[in-house]
């Protein structure tokens, strides 16, 4: 078996490989961080990476795509895709270090202000037949596929209906759904990851370049793909590993003090105003962003997109107040729930006037009192935690819910770490069998971070054989469920 | 009402069905189901009259009913008045001014529906003056009885609950569901619940052996087992020898009473009186009368007795509404068996189901929404003192919103009312000569609504106010110069 590589960069929309003599093997890395030490499945994630060490002649520049391919026998399965961050070039040894980062580099670039999510689930289960589109009026999908869909990603489970999207997303239908969450233009990488550390899950890139989100009952997975051996012997099942480092990790917490920051819809109210003092011209249109200070429920107008009189203060100079009528101005506006941009155009044949006052009304969601809830065993010898405060928990159902999947997951693991070849196919993710007879019996591990080198694996894994699978639970199906089956928390 | 944004469900993407999931339809129909019953326990009280209202001889143009009502979205913009009408002779009526135009006139004898369009945009407030219509201007001893005033709300689609679960936890069931309590929540939180304007405080008979009107009015039996309940505190005169009751009238019958108070005070008076006469629905006529049988006839007593009612109108009896049961919960992570799971599902979709019939049975608390009658009295003037009493718009506190529409200053009272220093300065439009032992009015707990002067219409956020908490009894009082023009609750 020969082992095969392949490294490419896009420049302008076609790939141009490399020959075997312009490059040195590429270091890829591809995983789930664990946010504090023994918080398993509540956010962690960590944009894939390349560095690749390439003759300094190569046209690589900073922006270009990136692939890389590994495979035996000419057979390549991609294990890296993403954008080239920096390219530094050395002139002594004619070589240039090229790194790269993966989708959810570009997720991190990407601001977004959404509308409001209602009770929707975090992430929503993509399928061949779900609407991920966000311009769909039929949109349903939640505030992660919102992220993902706005930052260029397109559902892998639709991929030939997207051939060309910059990156693929598949997402598991969430546990949990916010009482109302919201992008308010920061940060969509860390926004989506807040969102796993409230509702549970993790994103992360898969070495075929896929971004994933998991939720947090579905990591044990179902049957594991292959078992990593200490003792081998190779086969299509077995894969002999060497340099195995268990690391026991106390449990996360036994206590949970989560803070709660309910939310109450008021009825209608001023919003926000602003008080421009600008001319506009005729003919001429102006924009305007009202940044809310509480995210909106709904905004009041005549008929959607269009805002009431009661709204505008306009006047033309000779002090007139500017008629709410299209012989007059026109508006359009574009509303999310923490900003509204109104586009006034003067639609006067001659006359300036003045844009004294703007005004934007309608349901604030208003924060009550923070209050908190305590999860978990009441002894004071506890190993107790506090959970940051966040404002997307916002009753106490859903903190109790978090808690008891922290617990859950939480409790006392063992990570491993250990090298072995790679293996097509085998991704981060991805569950497996250890057989590793000197620390007992076989394990249930969950692939968490690799390093790739040389078609060599540098593996981190964590146990998962105490934690449910998604057969345990009973789902939402057409099918009956009469045998045994657990409740979700 | 605390109403949870509700979960949805989806087939064919593993979604786990969860306790959470459970917990918030649970919670909803649990609040859905209270607030069909409780929150519409005085409703509507929306006849209560502040003088004899049923028989009169005054002449052409005599207020029968005044109110306003304020256009709501998803309202039908009609006005429909339900009554009774015995003319005197052929040629009497009831006259109907609808924002300032006159309507048809109400001539036909017995009971009647009329139905009225207006015009105007949301937000708006409409008055609506009903009155007698005598063109021979002679005094006519008819009787003119006004029961509701309202406008009809759009129909709210009813989604159909699923079947009963047993063993399929499919999406469209489950779906179901939260459909439904979101159909009855907009049923419900849509609906206003208008302020009655009722009697707060009153200065009572000045004389000793006299029989005296103390309030009459309409109630309407909304549940099975309403009762008409009077709660009070009355203060005697302190007359020597005098024996002082209260006698309450149902429909024309005495019913209960009283008594006899001496001494000081104040007293509580307490009355739960039985409707198991009537019919779910109906309304009956009330009547509390003050009868004092001892003393010396004609006597001026130094200081009147007087009285704070602090409730007065339908409410559950001593065993409470029929709350349904609650239904089961669920724990996380552990395996219920299907018949434990099944019976939290069907748990819940039983009080939907409840929820669904008590509305549709019971169609008129929920598809109008009720007029506010205004204070005055026949002569047209809006006059809270001349009566010796403080009237004021009152309800019992359920939801979480006010509207209130008038002119300034109006406070949101409540806590109980207690006569305060003696005054003769003709407060709040007391006539000073007619009531020589005036008292102040002191209340518990005031807030401003609307201030002096100004004329609008305010949303009050009840959560706002501290000390307000659900249940409580509350009175809007306008002070001189004020004036209550809409007022209506809502729990949303």
């Amino acid at each position: 078996m020969t082992a095969t590589l392949e490294v490419a960069y896009n420049l302008s929309g076609a790939w141009i490989t490399l020959t075997g003599g312009q490059y040195q093997y590429p270091t890829v890395t591809a995983g789930i961080d664990l946010p504090q030490p023994g918080a398993l499945g509540f956010g962690g994630a960590a944009s894939s990476t390349c560095e690749v060490v390439t003759k300094d002649d190569v046209p690589i520049v900073a922006d270009a795509l990136l692939r890389v391919r590994f495979g035996y026998d000419g057979s390549n399965v991609q294990v890296f895709r993403g954008v080239v961050e920096t390219v530094e070039k050395d002139h002594d040894s004619g070589s240039q270090t090229v790194k790269a980062s993966g989708a959810l580099a570009q997720l991190s670039t990407t601001r977004l202000f959404s509308p409001l999510f209602e009770r929707r689930r975090a992430a929503t289960a993509t399928t061949a037949a779900s609407i991920e589109d966000t311009t769909n009026a039929y949109y349903a999908g939640g505030p992660i596929n919102y992220s993902f869909w706005n930052a260029g990603g397109r559902p892998s489970a639709q991929s030939a209906s997207y051939p060309t999207a910059p990156w693929y997303y598949a997402c598991d239908e969430a546990v949990i759904a916010p009482r109302y969450a919201w992008f308010a233009g920061e940060d969509s990488a860390a926004e989506t990851n807040n969102l796993c550390q409230v509702v549970g899950g993790v994103i992360f890139q898969r070495l075929d370049g896929t971004v994933v989100y998991k939720h947090p009952l579905n990591l044990a997975g179902g049957t594991p793909l292959l078992t990593f051996s200490t003792t081998g012997p190779n086969s299509a099942s077995v894969q002999t590993i060497r340099a195995l480092k268990p690391q026991s990790i106390a449990a996360f917490a036994e206590r949970l003090d989560i803070p709660v920051t309910p939310r109450r819809v008021e009825r209608e109210q001023l919003l926000k105003d602003m008080t421009p003092k600008e001319l506009i011209a005729a003919g001429e249109t102006k924009t305007y962003t009202l940044t809310l200070d509480q995210p909106a429920r709904t905004i009041l107008y005549t008929t959607a997109p269009y805002l009431p009189q009661q709204c505008f203060v306009l006047r033309y100079q000779n002090g007139v107040a500017v008629p709410y009528n299209a012989a007059n101005f026109t508006h359009t506006t574009s509303a999310s729930a923490a900003a509204i941009t109104i586009s006034i155009t003067n639609t006067h044949a001659t006359a300036p006037f003045s844009v004294e006052k703007l005004s934007v009304w309608g349901q604030p969601l208003m924060p009550n009192p923070a209050q908190s809830v305590k999860v978990g065993t009441a002894a004071t010898t506890a190993r107790a935690r506090t959970q940051n405060a966040s404002p997307l928990i916002q009753d106490k159902s859903h903190a109790e819910q978090l808690g008891n999947l922290q617990l859950l997951l939480g409790s006392a693991r063992t990570l491993y770490t250990f090298q072995a070849p790679y293996r097509t196919g085998l991704d981060v993710g991805d569950v497996t069998t250890l057989h590793a007879p000197r620390y007992g019996s076989d394990r249930t591990i969950l692939l968490l971070k690799v390093s790739i080198n040389a078609h060599v694996c540098d593996w981190t894994a964590v146990d998962v054989t105490d934690l449910p699978r998604l057969s345990d639970y009973y789902v939402v199906s057409t099918t009956p469920q009469t045998t045994a089956k657990k409740v979700g928390y | 009402m605390d109403f949870r944004e509700q979960p949805t469900f989806r087939d064919g993407v593993s979604q786990i069905i969860s306790k959470g999931d459970h917990e918030t339809l649970r919670y909803n129909a649990i609040a859905l189901d209270r607030a069909s019953l409780v929150g519409r326990a005085w409703f509507p009280n929306n006849v209560e009259h502040l003088m004899a209202p049923f028989a009169s001889s005054d002449k052409n143009g005599e207020w029968l009913w005044s109110g306003a009502q304020l256009i709501l979205p998803n309202m039908v913009k009609q006005i429909t008045i339900n009554g009774y009408l015995q003319r005197y002779n052929g040629n009497d009526g009831m006259r109907v001014t609808i924002a300032g135009t006159s309507q048809t006139p109400i001539t036909t004898d017995g009971a009647f529906s009329v139905t009225y369009s207006i015009t105007g945009n949301v937000g708006d407030v409409i008055p609506i003056l009903v009155q007698k219509y005598s063109p021979s201007g002679s005094p006519g001893y008819g009787q003119y009885w006004i029961d509701e005033v309202y406008s009809p709300l759009a129909a709210v689609s009813m989604p159909t609950l699923g079947s009963a679960f047993a063993g399929t936890y499919d999406a469209a069931r489950l779906n179901s569901l939260p459909a439904v309590a979101q159909a009855l929540y907009t049923r419900i939180s849509r609906t206003p619940m208008p302020l009655s304007p009722g009697m707060s405080f009153r200065y009572l008979a000045a004389k000793v052996v006299s029989d005296y009107e103390v309030l009459s009015g309409t109630i309407r039996k909304n549940n099975s087992n309403d009762v008409w309940r009077f709660t009070a505190q009355y203060w005697p005169h302190q007359a020597a020898g005098a024996t002082e009751y209260l006698d309450f009238y149902l429909n024309g019958a005495l019913n209960t009473i009283r008594g006899p108070y001496t001494g000081t005070g104040p007293h509580t008076v307490t009355a739960a009186i039985s409707l198991s006469s009537l019919s779910v629905g109906a309304y009956a006529r009330i009547e509390v009368r003050q009868r004092i049988t001892a003393g010396a006839t004609g006597s001026v007593v130094p200081t009147p007795s007087r009285i704070f009612v602090y409730q007065n109108g339908t409410e559950a009896d001593g065993g409470g509404y029929a709350y349904a049961t609650p239904p089961p919960t669920l724990t996380g992570n552990v395996a219920p068996g299907q018949t434990a799971f099944d019976a939290a599902w069907n748990g819940v979709r039983s009080v939907l189901s409840g929820v669904t019939n008590r509305l549709d049975g019971n169609a008129a608390l929920w598809n109008r929404a009720y007029a506010t009658r205004h204070v005055y009295v026949m002569d047209g003037q809006v006059t809270r003192g001349k009566l010796r009493a403080w009237y004021a718009h009152a309800t019992t506190r359920v939801g979480d919103t006010l509207v209130v529409s008038g002119t300034g200053p109006i406070s949101l009272c409540w806590g109980g009312v207690t006569p305060g220093s003696k005054t003769v300065d003709g407060k709040d439009g007391s006539d000073a000569e007619e009531v020589p032992n005036y008292f102040e009015r002191k209340d518990a707990n005031s807030v401003t609504v609307i201030e002096g002067g100004k004329t609008e219409t305010r949303t009050v956020f009840l959560d706002s106010i501290e000390g307000l908490f659900v249940g409580d009894r509350y009175y809007l009082v306008a002070g001189q110069g004020g004036q209550v023009n809409y007022a209506s609750e809502f729990d949303s």
